[in-house]
């Protein structure tokens, strides 16, 4: 920072910005140092001050990631069907058979409006389960078109060689598996019989075939411990990055799942300790650093759900809009100062305490896992928006 | 493992690098890394994405004339650049030669732009491995 003010003195300066991250990474690291787990909720009298100053200087030196053209990159839920039913999906997808699925035309629409109006720089595939979707393949292929950044999420368990070769093919950027064991007994009580064989299979064929391939572990009570052998794993396996964060409970039923905050330390401390004998990039995120900082950062980011509703964040039932219907300039105009303008974001940016809340957020019915009806905020009237930052206001102050 | 543990620099080494950098300035010829995705926003900043390691940054509209000048005319020269930039912002050369020689080394240190020097084009990871390898004969 030193550096920075020095030349913000000169009449000619160059310098440069990440987004942000990696400082609030820094200053909750830090935390870590004091016994403080690194929640940006619960360090906001830290963390907002410094990234206040942060912000204030890259505004300066003109490289700030404000006023854009519109996100960076969108994620995009093609679909909420899955072919799994784990106990802990924040968006029970497993139960969501008859979940609707976006469809080639309009996810076509929705890369087309972003790309010539915003462009985007990249894509990321979600759901659900994303192989699930008859028109997979295209959309990828379609996007690879215009020369975005395309990466999916999934469980593995639908990938098979070929369809490991195609993903190669269509020079799909990366993949991410979801891997929460380094053996069958563990992973396939979470998850199933035979997903722990699945996935790993699927992330060997990816791997052989030259896919960029991650691995995501959701961290609970059941698995948190088998974490260093998840890491071990993955760097026998040749991933890139295995990537977990807090665990999301979205209803009562997930509160036996939290691991404890002594058990998230060591994960958080054996990452620090170990990272230097990997080659696979291991990484600890917060979920809701999003909405703390969701004012300063706005949306580099924004997910959309398969019914072309744009989502702030992908933990609550919340939407802002719909692409599909509505004018895109309009909306992200709006999306750009949504955390500090508008006052259902803004009350949940200011008062979420930590990822527990999400289910406190369900005494309002926020929360995705029950359902399936999304909010639009956007459609709600000047009084409803405040009857309802009100409500929030209560159940997260209690 | 062994070569991931080897990757690790000492501030003497980081050090070493960025002084063989600087002295070395006037006889490269520097390029655009053309695998980072980038788009320019309406008052000129650039917002860059490298999918090779997956940082996200913004340049300031003066760091990213040169990172387009390099990709308008790949293989120009130090005083080259100097001279758009001076042209560009209207300023006399001699007053930005510092600033410039600054964003330069930032630019290949992050992974913006390669330099090539003994007909071979690097960049700035290819130029630790080089320095490791050398180091380790």
């Amino acid at each position: 920072m030193k550096s920075e003010n020095n030349s913000s003195n000169s009449s000619f300066f160059f310098l440069t910005s990440s987004e942000g991250v990696r400082l609030s990474n820094r200053i909750l690291n830090d935390n870590l140092k004091k016994g403080v787990l690194p929640r940006s909720t619960e360090m906001r009298d830290v963390l907002l001050p410094e990234f206040q100053k942060h912000v204030e200087t890259r505004k300066k030196l003109k490289c700030w990631i404000d006023d854009l053209k519109g996100p960076i990159f969108i994620a995009i839920d093609v679909t909420y069907r899955c072919n799994l039913h784990c106990p802990y999906c924040y968006l029970s997808a497993g139960e969501r058979r008859s979940a609707p699925i976006l469809s080639l035309r309009d996810f076509k629409y929705i890369i087309d409006t972003l790309v010539k109006r915003s462009e985007i720089l990249g894509l990321c595939i979600c759901g659900g389960e994303p192989t699930l979707h008859p028109n997979l393949k295209d959309m990828i292929s379609y996007a690879k078109e215009y020369g975005l950044i395309v990466n999916m999420v999934t469980n593995g368990t639908l990938i098979n060689e070929k369809f490991a070769k195609d993903l190669s093919s269509l020079e799909i950027d990366s993949v991410q598996v979801s891997l929460d064991g380094s053996k069958p007994e563990i992973m396939d009580k979470l998850r199933g019989k035979g997903v722990f064989k699945r996935a790993v299979n699927a992330i060997k064929m990816l791997i052989a075939n030259e896919v960029t391939t991650m691995a995501a572990m959701t961290l609970t009570k059941l698995n948190i411990n088998d974490f260093p052998n998840v890491a071990k794993l993955s760097e026998e396996l040749g991933l890139y990055s295995l990537r977990t964060m807090f665990f999301i409970p979205e209803h009562k039923r997930h509160i036996p799942l939290i691991p404890s905050d002594e058990e998230y330390a060591q994960v958080i401390q054996w990452i620090k300790d170990n990272q230097k004998h990997y080659k696979c990039l291991l990484e600890f995120g917060d979920p809701t650093e999003h909405i703390v900082l969701g004012s300063y950062i706005g949306h580099v980011m924004i997910s959309v759900n398969p019914e072309g509703y744009v989502l702030p964040s992908p933990y609550m039932s919340l939407a802002y809009g719909n692409i599909l219907n509505d004018s895109w300039d309009d909306l992200w105009e709006e999306l750009e100062r949504l955390w500090s303008d508008n006052p259902v974001f803004n009350t949940i940016s200011k008062l979420l305490r930590n990822e527990k809340d999400f289910v406190i957020l369900s005494r309002v019915g926020l929360n995705r896992n029950e359902n399936e009806n999304i909010i639009d905020v956007r459609k709600l009237s000047r009084e409803k928006c405040i009857r309802l930052a009100k409500d929030i206001e209560e159940v997260l102050k209690v | 493992m062994n070569s991931q543990k080897s990757a690790e620099l000492t501030p003497e080494q980081i050090n070493n690098i960025r002084k063989f950098i600087q002295t070395n300035l006037k006889n490269f010829y520097f390029y655009p890394n053309t695998n980072l995705k980038y788009r320019i926003e309406q008052d000129g900043r650039i917002v860059c994405f490298s999918p090779l390691t997956g940082r996200m940054s913004v340049l300031n509209p003066t760091m990213a004339s040169i990172y387009l000048s390099l990709k308008e005319t790949p293989g120009l020269e130090f005083y080259k650049i100097i001279e758009n930039i001076a042209k560009k912002f209207e300023i006399e050369p001699k007053n930005i030669e510092r600033d410039i020689q600054n964003a330069i080394i930032w630019l290949f240190t992050n992974g913006y732009i390669n330099i090539k020097y003994d007909n071979t084009q690097i960049s700035f990871v290819q130029l630790i491995q080089k320095y490791l390898g050398d180091g380790e004969e």
